[in-house]
Protein backbone atom coordinates (compact mmCIF):
# COMPACT_ATOMS: atom_id res chain seq x y z
CA UNK A 1 0.00 0.00 0.00
CA UNK A 2 1.58 3.22 -0.55
CA UNK A 3 -0.92 4.89 1.63
CA UNK A 4 -2.92 4.03 4.93
CA UNK A 5 -5.40 6.15 6.80
CA UNK A 6 -5.97 4.48 9.88
CA UNK A 7 -8.48 6.11 12.40
CA UNK A 8 -7.77 9.84 11.25
CA UNK A 9 -9.80 12.01 13.30
CA UNK A 10 -10.03 15.74 12.48
CA UNK A 11 -11.89 18.63 14.63
CA UNK A 12 -13.15 21.78 14.42
CA UNK A 13 -13.58 24.18 16.85
CA UNK A 14 -15.76 27.25 16.60
CA UNK A 15 -17.17 29.24 19.00
CA UNK A 16 -17.26 26.10 22.08
CA UNK A 17 -18.36 23.71 19.42
CA UNK A 18 -16.56 20.81 18.79
CA UNK A 19 -17.32 19.51 15.03
CA UNK A 20 -15.48 16.01 13.24
CA UNK A 21 -14.91 17.08 9.93
CA UNK A 22 -13.45 13.58 10.11
CA UNK A 23 -13.80 11.18 12.04
CA UNK A 24 -12.36 7.68 12.00
CA UNK A 25 -11.91 7.28 8.79
CA UNK A 26 -9.62 4.33 7.28
CA UNK A 27 -8.49 4.33 3.43
CA UNK A 28 -6.02 2.68 1.73
CA UNK A 29 -4.65 3.32 -2.14
CA UNK A 30 -2.37 1.61 -3.54
CA UNK A 31 0.46 2.13 -5.89
CA UNK A 32 -0.97 3.34 -9.26
CA UNK A 33 -4.53 2.90 -7.64
CA UNK A 34 -7.47 5.73 -8.31
CA UNK A 35 -9.73 5.65 -5.68
CA UNK A 36 -12.74 8.11 -5.85
CA UNK A 37 -13.97 9.80 -2.47
CA UNK A 38 -17.68 10.87 -2.49
CA UNK A 39 -19.90 12.82 -0.61
CA UNK A 40 -21.98 16.00 -0.39
CA UNK A 41 -20.66 19.34 0.68
CA UNK A 42 -19.39 19.30 3.93
CA UNK A 43 -18.80 15.74 4.71
CA UNK A 44 -15.38 16.19 4.81
CA UNK A 45 -13.79 14.96 1.82
CA UNK A 46 -11.93 17.75 1.07
CA UNK A 47 -10.46 17.95 5.13
CA UNK A 48 -9.57 14.45 4.82
CA UNK A 49 -7.04 15.19 1.91
CA UNK A 50 -5.50 17.87 3.42
CA UNK A 51 -5.24 16.78 6.67
CA UNK A 52 -2.72 13.89 4.83
CA UNK A 53 -0.44 16.45 4.37
CA UNK A 54 -1.58 18.14 7.50
CA UNK A 55 -2.52 21.24 5.79
CA UNK A 56 -6.05 21.90 7.88
CA UNK A 57 -5.54 24.68 9.47
CA UNK A 58 -4.73 24.57 13.21
CA UNK A 59 -6.22 25.75 14.74
CA UNK A 60 -9.26 25.57 14.03
CA UNK A 61 -8.92 22.49 13.20
CA UNK A 62 -6.79 19.75 15.27
CA UNK A 63 -5.87 16.34 14.43
CA UNK A 64 -7.54 14.22 17.45
CA UNK A 65 -5.59 10.74 16.43
CA UNK A 66 -4.64 8.16 13.84
CA UNK A 67 -1.99 7.55 11.37
CA UNK A 68 -0.90 8.58 7.80
CA UNK A 69 1.36 5.72 6.74
CA UNK A 70 3.06 7.16 3.24
CA UNK A 71 5.87 5.30 2.04
CA UNK A 72 6.63 3.66 5.15
CA UNK A 73 6.11 6.77 7.22
CA UNK A 74 3.65 8.22 9.16
CA UNK A 75 2.92 11.66 8.04
CA UNK A 76 1.30 12.91 10.74
CA UNK A 77 4.64 12.44 13.26
CA UNK A 78 7.48 13.88 10.76
CA UNK A 79 8.51 16.73 11.63
CA UNK A 80 7.17 19.87 9.59
CA UNK A 81 10.08 21.08 7.46
CA UNK A 82 9.93 17.46 6.27
CA UNK A 83 6.32 18.40 5.49
CA UNK A 84 7.66 20.81 2.67
CA UNK A 85 9.34 18.26 1.18
CA UNK A 86 6.07 15.90 0.86
CA UNK A 87 3.75 18.05 -0.05
CA UNK A 88 3.71 19.17 -3.60
CA UNK A 89 6.81 16.97 -3.96
CA UNK A 90 5.91 13.35 -3.58
CA UNK A 91 1.56 13.85 -2.70
CA UNK A 92 0.72 16.99 -5.24
CA UNK A 93 -2.24 18.74 -5.55
CA UNK A 94 -4.87 19.81 -8.03
CA UNK A 95 -7.78 21.99 -7.07
CA UNK A 96 -11.05 23.25 -7.87
CA UNK A 97 -10.35 26.77 -8.80
CA UNK A 98 -8.42 26.87 -11.67
CA UNK A 99 -8.84 30.56 -12.07
CA UNK A 100 -7.96 31.97 -9.32
CA UNK A 101 -5.16 29.14 -8.28
CA UNK A 102 -2.37 30.99 -10.11
CA UNK A 103 -0.34 33.64 -8.93
CA UNK A 104 -2.04 37.28 -11.46
CA UNK A 105 1.27 38.65 -11.37
CA UNK A 106 4.13 36.36 -12.20
CA UNK A 107 4.15 34.28 -15.46
CA UNK A 108 2.94 30.69 -16.32
CA UNK A 109 6.84 29.79 -17.13
CA UNK A 110 8.29 31.62 -13.82
CA UNK A 111 5.75 29.73 -11.32
CA UNK A 112 6.13 26.26 -13.18
CA UNK A 113 10.25 26.99 -13.03
CA UNK A 114 9.83 28.46 -9.57
CA UNK A 115 7.58 24.70 -8.52
CA UNK A 116 10.14 22.49 -10.18
CA UNK A 117 13.34 24.74 -8.23
CA UNK A 118 11.88 23.79 -5.10
CA UNK A 119 11.30 20.27 -5.61
CA UNK A 120 13.79 18.91 -7.58
CA UNK A 121 17.81 19.93 -7.91
CA UNK A 122 17.83 20.76 -11.59
CA UNK A 123 19.48 23.55 -12.57
CA UNK A 124 17.56 26.59 -13.94
CA UNK A 125 18.21 26.00 -17.80
CA UNK A 126 16.93 22.51 -17.46
CA UNK A 127 14.24 23.76 -15.09
CA UNK A 128 13.05 25.83 -18.10
CA UNK A 129 13.22 23.11 -20.65
CA UNK A 130 11.32 20.51 -18.28
CA UNK A 131 8.83 23.53 -18.10
CA UNK A 132 8.06 23.65 -21.64
CA UNK A 133 8.08 20.06 -21.27
CA UNK A 134 5.59 19.65 -18.65
CA UNK A 135 3.43 21.78 -20.68
CA UNK A 136 3.49 20.17 -23.84
CA UNK A 137 2.37 16.84 -21.91
CA UNK A 138 -0.84 17.94 -20.06
CA UNK A 139 -1.25 19.51 -23.43
CA UNK A 140 -0.88 23.41 -24.13
CA UNK A 141 -0.36 23.91 -27.87
CA UNK A 142 2.45 25.83 -28.11
CA UNK A 143 3.76 25.23 -24.97
CA UNK A 144 6.90 27.45 -25.78
CA UNK A 145 4.85 30.96 -26.02
CA UNK A 146 2.93 29.90 -22.90
CA UNK A 147 5.67 30.27 -21.07
CA UNK A 148 5.43 33.63 -21.08
CA UNK A 149 1.71 34.15 -20.58
CA UNK A 150 -0.31 35.74 -17.54
CA UNK A 151 -2.48 33.60 -15.88
CA UNK A 152 -5.27 35.99 -17.28
CA UNK A 153 -4.49 35.36 -20.44
CA UNK A 154 -5.10 31.39 -20.71
CA UNK A 155 -8.98 29.94 -20.58
CA UNK A 156 -10.23 27.82 -17.57
CA UNK A 157 -9.37 24.67 -19.59
CA UNK A 158 -5.53 26.30 -19.77
CA UNK A 159 -4.85 27.10 -16.26
CA UNK A 160 -6.56 23.65 -15.12
CA UNK A 161 -3.63 22.21 -17.17
CA UNK A 162 -1.45 24.50 -15.97
CA UNK A 163 -2.45 23.33 -12.42
CA UNK A 164 -2.02 19.70 -13.34
CA UNK A 165 1.38 20.29 -14.95
CA UNK A 166 2.98 21.86 -11.78
CA UNK A 167 0.89 18.99 -9.56
CA UNK A 168 3.23 16.25 -12.01
CA UNK A 169 6.31 18.82 -11.70
CA UNK A 170 8.01 16.75 -8.94
CA UNK A 171 7.00 13.31 -10.02
CA UNK A 172 4.52 12.71 -7.32
CA UNK A 173 3.21 9.03 -6.10
CA UNK A 174 -0.28 10.49 -5.13
CA UNK A 175 -2.13 13.04 -7.01
CA UNK A 176 -4.82 14.63 -4.80
CA UNK A 177 -7.52 16.02 -7.25
CA UNK A 178 -9.94 17.80 -5.21
CA UNK A 179 -12.97 19.15 -7.52
CA UNK A 180 -10.94 19.08 -10.33
CA UNK A 181 -13.57 19.16 -13.45
CA UNK A 182 -16.40 21.55 -10.68
CA UNK A 183 -15.39 24.69 -12.10
CA UNK A 184 -15.54 23.83 -15.82
CA UNK A 185 -17.93 22.71 -18.26
CA UNK A 186 -18.55 19.62 -19.63
CA UNK A 187 -16.32 19.19 -22.89
CA UNK A 188 -13.30 20.60 -20.69
CA UNK A 189 -14.20 17.70 -17.96
CA UNK A 190 -13.91 15.15 -20.25
CA UNK A 191 -10.51 16.31 -21.35
CA UNK A 192 -9.34 16.99 -18.36
CA UNK A 193 -10.53 13.64 -17.46
CA UNK A 194 -8.93 11.92 -20.71
CA UNK A 195 -5.59 13.87 -19.37
CA UNK A 196 -5.55 12.51 -15.38
CA UNK A 197 -6.30 9.04 -17.43
CA UNK A 198 -2.93 9.33 -19.31
CA UNK A 199 -1.02 10.75 -16.57
CA UNK A 200 -1.98 8.20 -14.51
CA UNK A 201 -0.98 5.78 -16.76
CA UNK A 202 2.08 7.63 -18.11
CA UNK A 203 3.36 8.04 -14.32
CA UNK A 204 1.81 5.14 -12.67
CA UNK A 205 0.68 7.73 -10.30
CA UNK A 206 -1.94 7.20 -7.89
CA UNK A 207 -5.16 9.10 -7.49
CA UNK A 208 -7.38 10.32 -5.01
CA UNK A 209 -9.70 11.65 -6.65
CA UNK A 210 -12.43 14.16 -4.18
CA UNK A 211 -16.16 15.24 -5.87
CA UNK A 212 -19.79 15.33 -5.04
CA UNK A 213 -20.34 14.03 -8.68
CA UNK A 214 -20.28 10.22 -8.50
CA UNK A 215 -20.32 10.90 -12.80
CA UNK A 216 -17.06 12.38 -12.71
CA UNK A 217 -15.46 9.95 -10.03
CA UNK A 218 -16.82 6.53 -11.36
CA UNK A 219 -14.52 8.07 -14.98
CA UNK A 220 -11.45 7.66 -13.04
CA UNK A 221 -11.80 5.49 -9.99
CA UNK A 222 -10.88 1.68 -9.73
CA UNK A 223 -12.67 1.91 -5.98
CA UNK A 224 -14.86 4.19 -4.41
CA UNK A 225 -15.34 5.72 -0.87
CA UNK A 226 -18.37 7.42 0.20
CA UNK A 227 -18.29 9.89 3.11
CA UNK A 228 -21.28 11.23 5.12
CA UNK A 229 -20.84 13.69 8.12
CA UNK A 230 -17.07 12.68 8.36
CA UNK A 231 -17.17 9.00 8.58
CA UNK A 232 -16.48 6.54 5.48
CA UNK A 233 -20.46 4.78 4.84
CA UNK A 234 -19.17 2.46 2.23
CA UNK A 235 -15.89 1.53 0.41
CA UNK A 236 -15.71 -0.72 -2.45
CA UNK A 237 -14.61 -1.58 -6.14
CA UNK A 238 -16.13 0.91 -8.76
CA UNK A 239 -18.91 -1.36 -10.33
CA UNK A 240 -19.82 -2.90 -6.74
CA UNK A 241 -20.56 0.60 -5.45
CA UNK A 242 -22.26 1.79 -8.29
CA UNK A 243 -24.67 -1.16 -8.86
CA UNK A 244 -25.17 -2.88 -5.71
CA UNK A 245 -25.15 -0.21 -3.22
CA UNK A 246 -24.88 -2.02 0.33
CA UNK A 247 -25.44 1.92 2.16
CA UNK A 248 -28.76 3.81 1.77
CA UNK A 249 -26.87 6.97 1.76
CA UNK A 250 -24.91 5.49 -1.10
CA UNK A 251 -28.48 4.94 -2.72
CA UNK A 252 -29.47 8.48 -2.11
CA UNK A 253 -26.58 9.66 -4.16
CA UNK A 254 -27.13 7.76 -6.80
CA UNK A 255 -30.44 7.93 -7.29
CA UNK A 256 -29.46 12.46 -6.87
CA UNK A 257 -27.89 11.95 -10.26
CA UNK A 258 -28.69 12.94 -13.61
CA UNK A 259 -29.57 10.13 -16.11
CA UNK A 260 -26.96 11.01 -18.61
CA UNK A 261 -27.78 7.44 -20.23
CA UNK A 262 -31.88 8.09 -20.70
CA UNK A 263 -31.45 11.32 -21.71
CA UNK A 264 -28.76 10.02 -24.79
CA UNK A 265 -31.68 7.70 -25.73
CA UNK A 266 -34.18 10.28 -26.62
CA UNK A 267 -31.67 12.79 -28.23
CA UNK B 1 0.45 44.53 -12.03
CA UNK B 2 -1.65 46.82 -13.82
CA UNK B 3 -0.88 47.95 -17.43
CA UNK B 4 -0.21 51.64 -17.18
CA UNK B 5 -2.31 53.21 -20.06
CA UNK B 6 -0.35 56.76 -20.47
CA UNK B 7 -3.28 58.12 -22.62
CA UNK B 8 -5.56 58.34 -19.96
CA UNK B 9 -3.40 59.35 -17.25
CA UNK B 10 -4.37 62.74 -16.38
CA UNK B 11 -2.58 65.86 -16.34
CA UNK B 12 -1.41 66.17 -12.70
CA UNK B 13 0.00 63.17 -12.43
CA UNK B 14 2.14 63.89 -15.47
CA UNK B 15 3.02 67.40 -13.68
CA UNK B 16 4.33 65.45 -10.18
CA UNK B 17 6.15 62.68 -12.42
CA UNK B 18 7.80 65.51 -14.40
CA UNK B 19 8.80 67.48 -11.79
CA UNK B 20 10.29 64.69 -9.59
CA UNK B 21 12.34 63.77 -12.74
CA UNK B 22 13.58 67.01 -13.09
CA UNK B 23 14.44 67.49 -9.56
CA UNK B 24 16.42 64.06 -9.15
CA UNK B 25 18.41 65.85 -12.45
CA UNK B 26 18.92 68.66 -10.79
CA UNK B 27 20.25 66.98 -7.65
CA UNK B 28 22.29 64.88 -9.04
CA UNK B 29 24.01 67.30 -11.28
CA UNK B 30 23.95 69.74 -8.83
CA UNK B 31 27.77 70.51 -9.36
CA UNK B 32 27.27 71.31 -12.98
CA UNK B 33 24.74 73.84 -12.22
CA UNK B 34 25.66 75.50 -9.62
CA UNK B 35 26.81 79.27 -10.34
CA UNK B 36 28.52 79.26 -6.86
CA UNK B 37 30.37 77.57 -4.50
CA UNK B 38 27.50 77.10 -2.06
CA UNK B 39 29.47 77.38 1.22
CA UNK B 40 31.21 80.17 0.19
CA UNK B 41 31.10 82.94 2.18
CA UNK B 42 31.94 86.47 0.78
CA UNK B 43 30.38 89.03 3.61
CA UNK B 44 30.97 91.76 0.76
CA UNK B 45 27.96 90.87 -1.05
CA UNK B 46 25.64 90.06 1.78
CA UNK B 47 21.76 89.95 0.90
CA UNK B 48 21.65 90.88 -2.98
CA UNK B 49 18.67 90.62 -4.32
CA UNK B 50 18.20 88.43 -7.32
CA UNK B 51 20.34 89.56 -10.60
CA UNK B 52 22.14 88.11 -13.38
CA UNK B 53 25.04 87.03 -11.14
CA UNK B 54 23.58 85.85 -7.88
CA UNK B 55 20.50 84.55 -9.78
CA UNK B 56 18.16 84.28 -6.25
CA UNK B 57 20.20 86.51 -4.36
CA UNK B 58 22.46 86.08 -1.21
CA UNK B 59 21.92 85.33 2.08
CA UNK B 60 23.78 87.47 5.13
CA UNK B 61 26.27 85.61 4.96
CA UNK B 62 26.57 86.25 1.03
CA UNK B 63 26.66 82.45 0.01
CA UNK B 64 24.80 82.33 -3.47
CA UNK B 65 21.12 80.90 -3.11
CA UNK B 66 20.84 79.66 -5.91
CA UNK B 67 23.79 77.49 -5.88
CA UNK B 68 22.47 76.18 -2.17
CA UNK B 69 19.10 75.48 -3.48
CA UNK B 70 20.49 73.20 -5.86
CA UNK B 71 22.59 71.55 -2.93
CA UNK B 72 19.79 71.95 -0.88
CA UNK B 73 17.92 69.66 -3.31
CA UNK B 74 20.44 66.84 -2.84
CA UNK B 75 20.35 66.74 1.06
CA UNK B 76 15.93 67.29 1.18
CA UNK B 77 15.26 64.19 -1.76
CA UNK B 78 17.94 62.19 -0.13
CA UNK B 79 16.09 62.51 3.21
CA UNK B 80 13.13 61.97 1.55
CA UNK B 81 13.71 58.79 0.41
CA UNK B 82 16.39 57.48 2.42
CA UNK B 83 13.68 57.98 5.62
CA UNK B 84 10.90 56.14 3.38
CA UNK B 85 13.22 53.87 2.54
CA UNK B 86 13.72 52.56 6.29
CA UNK B 87 10.09 52.84 6.55
CA UNK B 88 8.83 50.61 4.35
CA UNK B 89 11.57 48.17 4.96
CA UNK B 90 10.37 47.96 8.88
CA UNK B 91 6.55 48.61 7.88
CA UNK B 92 6.57 45.74 4.97
CA UNK B 93 8.60 43.20 6.98
CA UNK B 94 6.48 43.67 9.93
CA UNK B 95 3.07 44.19 8.15
CA UNK B 96 3.70 40.56 6.20
CA UNK B 97 4.52 38.62 9.36
CA UNK B 98 1.88 40.12 11.00
CA UNK B 99 -0.65 39.65 8.71
CA UNK B 100 0.57 35.91 7.82
CA UNK B 101 1.07 34.22 11.12
CA UNK B 102 -2.09 35.80 12.61
CA UNK B 103 -2.97 35.35 16.28
CA UNK B 104 -0.49 36.21 19.23
CA UNK B 105 2.20 37.48 16.78
CA UNK B 106 -0.32 39.62 15.10
CA UNK B 107 -1.63 41.38 18.09
CA UNK B 108 1.69 42.13 19.74
CA UNK B 109 2.90 43.89 16.76
CA UNK B 110 -0.76 45.90 16.12
CA UNK B 111 -0.43 46.88 19.52
CA UNK B 112 3.69 48.00 18.93
CA UNK B 113 2.02 50.16 16.45
CA UNK B 114 -0.79 51.50 18.75
CA UNK B 115 1.36 52.35 20.97
CA UNK B 116 3.80 54.13 18.67
CA UNK B 117 0.55 55.81 16.95
CA UNK B 118 0.50 57.47 20.40
CA UNK B 119 3.71 59.29 20.29
CA UNK B 120 3.42 62.64 19.30
CA UNK B 121 5.73 62.34 16.55
CA UNK B 122 6.91 65.41 15.81
CA UNK B 123 8.15 66.21 19.57
CA UNK B 124 9.37 62.09 19.83
CA UNK B 125 11.70 63.21 16.83
CA UNK B 126 12.76 66.35 18.67
CA UNK B 127 13.67 64.38 21.46
CA UNK B 128 15.33 61.29 19.54
CA UNK B 129 17.38 63.94 17.77
CA UNK B 130 18.94 66.04 20.91
CA UNK B 131 19.60 62.49 22.23
CA UNK B 132 21.52 60.79 19.38
CA UNK B 133 22.90 63.90 16.90
CA UNK B 134 22.12 65.77 13.59
CA UNK B 135 24.13 63.70 10.97
CA UNK B 136 22.41 63.08 8.02
CA UNK B 137 22.15 59.47 8.41
CA UNK B 138 20.45 59.73 11.85
CA UNK B 139 18.18 62.26 10.87
CA UNK B 140 17.11 59.65 7.75
CA UNK B 141 17.13 56.97 10.25
CA UNK B 142 14.88 58.86 12.78
CA UNK B 143 12.16 60.13 10.57
CA UNK B 144 12.44 56.39 9.00
CA UNK B 145 11.33 54.65 12.69
CA UNK B 146 9.16 56.60 13.42
CA UNK B 147 7.19 56.36 10.02
CA UNK B 148 6.50 52.76 9.88
CA UNK B 149 3.14 52.37 11.52
CA UNK B 150 1.19 53.23 8.67
CA UNK B 151 3.04 50.65 6.07
CA UNK B 152 2.65 48.37 8.56
CA UNK B 153 -0.97 48.53 8.87
CA UNK B 154 -1.59 48.67 5.00
CA UNK B 155 0.52 45.54 4.14
CA UNK B 156 -1.29 43.81 7.03
CA UNK B 157 -4.32 44.40 5.78
CA UNK B 158 -3.08 43.43 2.05
CA UNK B 159 -1.67 40.23 2.91
CA UNK B 160 -5.29 39.31 5.06
CA UNK B 161 -7.26 39.69 2.25
CA UNK B 162 -4.17 37.56 -0.32
CA UNK B 163 -4.24 35.04 1.91
CA UNK B 164 -7.65 33.85 1.70
CA UNK B 165 -6.95 33.74 -2.62
CA UNK B 166 -6.49 30.12 -3.88
CA UNK B 167 -3.16 31.33 -5.40
CA UNK B 168 -1.42 31.99 -2.27
CA UNK B 169 -3.29 28.42 -0.36
CA UNK B 170 -1.95 26.92 -3.63
CA UNK B 171 1.76 27.97 -3.36
CA UNK B 172 1.25 26.14 0.74
CA UNK B 173 0.09 23.33 -0.79
CA UNK B 174 2.80 23.00 -3.15
CA UNK B 175 4.87 22.91 -0.28
CA UNK B 176 6.79 26.50 -0.38
CA UNK B 177 7.85 27.68 3.46
CA UNK B 178 6.08 30.92 4.32
CA UNK B 179 9.06 33.12 4.02
CA UNK B 180 9.10 32.56 0.00
CA UNK B 181 5.52 32.40 0.18
CA UNK B 182 5.86 35.97 2.28
CA UNK B 183 8.73 37.49 -0.57
CA UNK B 184 7.31 35.66 -4.23
CA UNK B 185 3.62 35.43 -4.20
CA UNK B 186 2.40 37.93 -1.55
CA UNK B 187 4.63 40.83 -1.56
CA UNK B 188 4.47 41.53 -5.07
CA UNK B 189 0.56 41.36 -5.29
CA UNK B 190 0.77 43.82 -1.98
CA UNK B 191 2.86 46.13 -4.01
CA UNK B 192 0.29 48.77 -5.19
CA UNK B 193 -1.17 49.99 -1.94
CA UNK B 194 2.99 50.20 -0.75
CA UNK B 195 4.29 52.15 -3.94
CA UNK B 196 1.23 55.32 -3.06
CA UNK B 197 1.97 55.46 0.41
CA UNK B 198 5.93 55.46 -0.63
CA UNK B 199 5.68 58.32 -3.25
CA UNK B 200 3.52 60.35 -0.20
CA UNK B 201 5.54 60.02 1.96
CA UNK B 202 8.60 61.22 0.53
CA UNK B 203 6.46 64.40 0.34
CA UNK B 204 5.54 64.19 3.86
CA UNK B 205 9.29 63.55 4.96
CA UNK B 206 10.60 66.15 3.34
CA UNK B 207 8.37 68.66 4.87
CA UNK B 208 9.41 66.63 8.18
CA UNK B 209 13.12 67.26 7.53
CA UNK B 210 12.51 71.20 6.61
CA UNK B 211 10.12 71.38 10.32
CA UNK B 212 13.24 69.97 11.77
CA UNK B 213 15.73 71.79 9.95
CA UNK B 214 14.05 75.01 10.84
CA UNK B 215 13.89 74.86 14.52
CA UNK B 216 17.74 73.70 14.49
CA UNK B 217 17.13 70.62 14.79
CA UNK B 218 17.61 69.14 11.66
CA UNK B 219 20.63 68.28 9.25
CA UNK B 220 23.46 70.51 10.48
CA UNK B 221 24.71 73.80 8.95
CA UNK B 222 26.21 74.90 7.08
CA UNK B 223 24.94 71.89 5.03
CA UNK B 224 21.74 73.66 2.79
CA UNK B 225 19.11 71.50 3.68
CA UNK B 226 16.01 73.07 2.40
CA UNK B 227 14.73 73.48 6.13
CA UNK B 228 18.32 75.34 6.65
CA UNK B 229 17.56 77.49 4.00
CA UNK B 230 14.62 78.75 5.43
CA UNK B 231 16.07 79.33 9.36
CA UNK B 232 18.86 81.19 7.64
CA UNK B 233 16.41 83.83 6.37
CA UNK B 234 14.58 83.97 9.44
CA UNK B 235 16.46 87.05 10.98
CA UNK B 236 16.28 88.50 7.59
CA UNK B 237 12.61 87.80 6.63
CA UNK B 238 11.80 91.71 6.66
CA UNK B 239 14.48 93.25 4.03
CA UNK B 240 15.21 89.66 2.12
CA UNK B 241 12.10 88.33 0.56
CA UNK B 242 13.98 86.40 -1.88
CA UNK B 243 15.59 84.32 1.05
CA UNK B 244 12.54 82.69 2.18
CA UNK B 245 10.03 83.04 -1.03
CA UNK B 246 12.49 80.45 -3.01
CA UNK B 247 13.21 78.09 -0.35
CA UNK B 248 9.92 78.06 0.83
CA UNK B 249 8.85 77.09 -3.28
CA UNK B 250 11.13 74.68 -3.66
CA UNK B 251 9.71 72.62 -0.46
CA UNK B 252 5.97 73.32 -1.80
CA UNK B 253 6.48 72.34 -5.52
CA UNK B 254 8.07 68.94 -4.43
CA UNK B 255 6.10 68.29 -1.51
CA UNK B 256 2.85 68.78 -3.70
CA UNK B 257 4.42 66.67 -7.15
CA UNK B 258 5.03 63.89 -4.66
CA UNK B 259 1.38 63.72 -3.40
CA UNK B 260 0.10 64.65 -7.27
CA UNK B 261 2.24 61.48 -7.75
CA UNK B 262 0.88 59.73 -5.35
CA UNK B 263 -2.65 60.57 -5.05
CA UNK B 264 -2.47 59.93 -9.08
CA UNK B 265 -1.30 56.51 -8.77
CA UNK B 266 -3.53 55.58 -5.94
CA UNK B 267 -6.54 56.54 -8.23
CA UNK B 268 -4.83 54.44 -10.83
CA UNK B 269 -4.23 51.04 -9.30
CA UNK B 270 -7.78 51.53 -7.01
CA UNK B 271 -9.53 51.89 -10.86
CA UNK B 272 -8.18 48.05 -11.77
Amino acid sequence: MLLEIRRLTVEFQTAGEHVRAVDEVSLDIGQGEVVGLVGESGSGKTTLGLAITRLVPEPPARILQGEVQFDGEDLLRVPRHELYQVRGGRIAYVFQEPSTSLNPVMTVGRQLVEMIDLHTTSRKAAARTRAIELLGHVGIPAPEERMTSYPHELSGGMKQRVMIAMAIASRPRLLVADEPTTALDVTLERQIVALLKRLQQELRLSILVISHSIHLVKQLADRIAVMKEGRLVEQGSTGQVLTQPRHEYTQHLLAAQPKVAALEGTL
Amino acid sequence: MPRINFAKQNLWVWIGATVIVSLTVVAVAAPLLATHDPDAIQLSEALLSPSAVHWLGTDSLGRDLYSRLLFGARISLLVGVGAVGVAILIGVALGLVAGWYGGFVDSLMMRAVDVMLCFPTFFLLLAIVAMVGQSVGNIILIIGLTGWMGVTRLVRAEVLSLKEREFIQAARVLGMRPTRIMWRHLLPNALSPIVVSTTLGIGSAILVESGLSFLGLGVQPPTPSWGNLLIDAKGTLGVAWWQTTFPGAAILITVLAFNLLGEGLRERFGRS
